[in-house]
This record gives C-alpha cells, sequence and structure tokens, in this order.
C-alpha cells in the first residue's frame, strides 16, 4: 500500500505544481507551504525544488529573479506557453481518468 | 565568529549534504535545486525569527526541513533503460535462430547442385528442407527482438536476434533483385548480353539495400530516445505557408498558359485562374514571409520552414531569372543584327548563352541558400517578445 501511495504523490506532484502556478507566478517557498497543505501529498523541499528545476529545464516554467526581505533573492516560477499546454492536457487527462473511475467504482458499488 | 557568519557556513554545510546527494540530475538542475533551497532556508529564517535571526533559529528550520539524503530521489522518475542490466542473458530463441543459420545454408549448399541438375527436384528439397528451416529462425530471430526489447533490460543479444531475424528475409529479397533486375535488364536495356552482364550491376546494388535494410532495422528494435519537451508538443503545420502553398500553382498556371497558348488566357472561363494568377506572386510572397516570421516566433510548435522560404523564392527566382533571360536573350538578338558580315555569329550567340547559364545557376543556388540562412538564423536576444 505504501509503495503504491509513494508513486501516486511523485506523478500527481507535477501536476499540482503545474495547477498551482497557473494560478500566477510564485517563488518556491511559498509553493512549499501551499503545497504542504495538502497533508496527503506529504509535500517536502526535497521533493518540490528537483521538480521545479526539471521542468524549468524543460521549458514549462520560466524563472525571474526578484529581491528578498533576507539572503538570496527570490526564485519566482511561472508557467511558459508550454507550461499552460501541458497543465491544460494534463488537466483534460485528469478529468476524463476521474471520471471512469468514478464510474466503474459506481458500477461496481451499484452492482 | 558572528551570528550572521555562522548562519551563512552552517547553511553552506546543509547545501554541500544536499549536493552531494544530487547525483542523478544535470549541472544546471542541480545548481537550480540548489538555489531553491539556500532561499528556502532564508525565508523560513525570516519567518521564524522577529529580529535577526539567531543559530538557534536556524538549527529549529533546518530540523523541520527534509533530510539532505531525501534529495537522492531527486526527480522522481527514474530515466529508461538504456542498456542490458548486469547478468541479463541471451534469449534461447536467438540461440536457437542462430544455430539454424548455418544449418539452413548448408542445406542449400547441398541443394544447390541438384537444382542445376533438376529445377523440379531442387525446388522440392527447398520447399522441404530450405524454406521451413529458414522460416523457423527468422520467426525465433523476431521472437528474440520482442522478448529482448519487453525484458527492460533483463535480457541481451539485439545484434543477434536482428541478424537472425532478417539474415533469409534479406537473402530472399536479394534474390528476387536480382532476378527481377535480370528479366528486367534482359527485356529492355540490354536485350542481347543479359545475365553476365547485369547479375554483378544487380548484386551491388542489392548489397547496398542490404545494409539499408539492417540499419533500418537497428533503428527499429533500438529504444527511442526519452522524449523531450520539445517533441511532447504537437506541431502543426503553419497557416500562412499552406496558404501561400495554395495559392501558388494559379501563378505557374498562368506562367505556362502565357508561355505557351496566350490566346487561351482571355476566354471566359479562365477569369477565375486569370485572377487568382495575377494575385499569385504577391500572395505567395507575402505569406510565406509571414510563415517564416511565424514559424521563428512559435519556439518549434510550427512546422514548415522549407515550404514558406520555397513560396519566398518561387517569386524572387522566377522574377530574376526571367528577366536575365529576358534581358541577355533580347540584347543578344540586337547585337546579332548589328554584327559586321564575317563575324562568328555561333560564337557570340554561344559566348551570350553560357554568361547567362552561368548567371541563372548563380543566382539559383545563392539566393535560395542566403534566403534559407536568413530564414533559418538562430533568435536574436529579445526577438519576438
Amino acid at each position: 500500500m505504501n509503495e503504491w501511495i509513494t508513486q501516486l504523490r511523485k506523478g500527481l506532484l507535477e501536476f499540482c505544481i503545474l495547477n498551482f502556478l497557473a494560478r500566477g507566478e510564485n517563488y518556491g517557498y511559498e509553493i512549499v507551504q501551499q503545497l504542504a497543505a495538502i497533508e496527503e501529498l506529504a509535500v517536502t523541499e526535497s521533493t518540490v525544488y528537483p521538480i521545479l528545476a526539471r521542468l524549468s529545464k524543460d521549458g514549462y516554467l520560466k524563472v525571474r529573479v526578484g529581491p528578498s526581505p533576507q539572503g538570496p533573492p527570490r526564485r519566482y516560477f511561472s508557467l511558459t506557453v508550454l507550461g499552460r499546454h501541458r497543465v491544460s492536457e494534463m488537466n483534460g487527462y485528469w478529468d476524463e481518468l476521474n471520471g471512469s473511475i468514478e464510474r466503474l467504482r459506481a458500477a461496481l458499488k451499484g452492482g | 565568529m558572528s551570528e550572521d557568519k555562522e548562519i551563512q557556513k552552517a547553511v553552506g554545510h546543509y547545501l554541500e549534504k544536499v549536493a552531494a546527494e544530487l547525483t542523478n540530475v544535470s549541472p544546471d538542475e542541480k545548481d537550480s535545486i540548489l538555489q531553491g533551497v539556500e532561499s528556502h532556508i532564508y525565508e523560513a529564517l525570516e519567518k521564524r525569527s522577529s529580529g535577526a535571526p539567531t543559530a538557534a533559529d536556524l538549527d529549529f528550520v533546518l530540523a523541520e526541513m527534509a533530510p539532505p539524503h531525501s534529495y537522492a530521489q531527486a526527480g522522481g522518475i527514474p530515466s529508461p533503460e538504456t542498456g542490458p542490466a548486469p547478468g541479463a542473458k541471451v534469449p534461447r530463441s536467438a540461440i536457437i535462430g542462430a544455430i539454424l543459420v548455418p544449418f539452413v545454408f548448408l542445406m542449400m549448399l547441398l541443394v544447390a547442385p541438384l537444382v542445376n541438375a533438376s529445377w523440379a527436384a531442387g525446388l522440392k528439397l527447398a520447399l522441404i528442407f530450405v524454406v521451413p528451416a529458414a522460416a523457423v529462425s527468422t520467426i525465433l530471430g523476431f521472437n528474440a527482438i520482442s522478448k529482448i526489447r519487453a525484458s527492460k533490460g533483463r535480457l541481451r543479444g539485439m545484434p543477434l536476434a536482428v541478424a537472425v531475424a532478417f539474415v533469409y528475409p534479406v537473402i530472399a529479397f536479394d534474390l528476387l533483385f536480382v532476378w527481377c533486375a535480370q528479366v528486367l535488364g534482359e527485356a529492355t536495356v540490354w536485350p542481347n548480353r543479359g545475365y553476365e552482364a547485369f547479375v554483378p550491376v544487380a548484386a551491388v546494388l542489392a548489397l547496398a539495400l542490404d545494409v539499408l535494410i539492417f540499419w533500418a532495422a537497428w533503428r527499429w528494435v533500438s529504444p527511442k530516445p526519452a522524449r523531450t519537451a520539445e517533441n511532447q508538443v504537437p506541431r502543426k503545420f503553419c497557416k500562412y505557408a499552406l496558404i501561400g502553398a495554395a495559392f501558388a500553382p494559379f501563378g505557374i498556371a498562368l506562367l505556362i498558359l502565357y508561355v505557351t497558348n496566350p490566346s487561351l488566357i482571355h476566354l471566359g472561363y479562365m477569369f477565375p485562374i486569370r485572377i487568382l494568377g495575377v494575385l499569385s506572386p504577391v500572395v505567395t510572397l507575402v505569406f510565406g514571409l509571414m510563415g517564416i516570421s511565424a514559424i521563428r516566433a512559435s519556439n518549434g510548435r510550427l512546422i514548415g520552414l522549407p515550404l514558406s522560404v520555397g513560396l519566398v523564392l518561387l517569386d524572387m527566382l522566377v522574377l530574376l531569372d526571367g528577366f536575365i533571360i529576358y534581358v541577355m536573350c533580347r540584347e543578344t538578338t540586337n547585337i546579332a543584327r548589328q554584327l559586321p558580315d564575317g563575324w562568328p555569329i555561333a560564337l557570340t550567340v554561344a559566348t551570350a548563352t553560357v554568361v547567362t547559364l552561368v548567371s541563372v545557376t548563380w543566382i539559383s543556388i545563392w539566393v535560395p541558400r542566403a534566403l534559407w540562412r536568413w530564414a533559418s538564423r538562430p533568435l536574436a536576444a529579445g526577438e519576438f517578445t
């Protein structure tokens, strides 16, 4: 069960980050804090920052450096055109998958 | 040591530990992750401490954060297998197929004298022994290929499997190719020379095709590179290029009609072609240029650059080459008429023809090359932003 949950979280985290950034640009700390509120995802910095780096490298996110009250400058992440396209595709697939699974579960309960 | 320096040192120490765990990411990603984590630590420190942060605050923040060893799985998704794992085995079907290959060759050698002696007997033996054995060997080869591909690195021996799977189909292809070439050659190209003259040429061609077949087969069985962000995006053909291409034939048709039979152009039913043909040069030029611009700005999401460049070239080359040919023909005729008696007119016309051909060829090579370089040049900083 634990292994299944771990794999599911890994796949969903990228989906959640892209959806979170679809609302507008944000910086790493804030992204981690907001996603950490979803307890089921068990988000930590060690899972979010590597995904942010990979998504930036792949061209889904762009990074803007802004001032910070203390320490190094903040790195603001936002979706690129490619990223918007990807999040829209992912949402479409998620809706279809979710709908199908719900129908399957409902049919099993009913039958 | 001041508190600030102590904090910086402790942060640096933590980042070093994180960096040591980031072994499966590229240097750029590593830098990006470390910058993010460093920024995260200072943000957390600022949230925790009301004034200047202390070492105790940092200890608390670092204790709350994920331990450095948890970065070992950075990226989350492992890269696809690119080669066989240590201890991978060769599938049995590949081994049996490989043993069958020389056996089939041996049978072919044994059957060959009988083919010369009697076609019927040889064919019968070939059908009974050689063909089934070759078919079994081929099936075993393909079976081995699918097993190795599905094994995700647990099985090896792909080159052997490919050789076993393709050796007999390739031999059959070679024989068929040489036979067809011989029949065709006897019937058309060299009616009286036949087998001896034509077969070596066909055999060399067949060998070249064999190399291509094995190369294509190897590409087919080799693992495909991981999909990158760029090729995950569905690419669309540039609409401007398509619109320009739709207009181009009307211009060409009008030009051909003008050169071959101008009286047809003025017929009533030719009106649409006349209008579209007249509009064609402007439309193809404008839409070709718009296509180039749109494709360059699309960051790889639009395709059709060669077509767009071709549309722009169509007008440019027809105009430039046409102008040169027209001027050279007119001037050569004028000069030839005014030449004094006894002057070698043929030499003059030949010289003018060579000059025209060289000019037209040079323009037809240089202009497309220059336009392609211009259209496919790297985007300048700030271009299209």
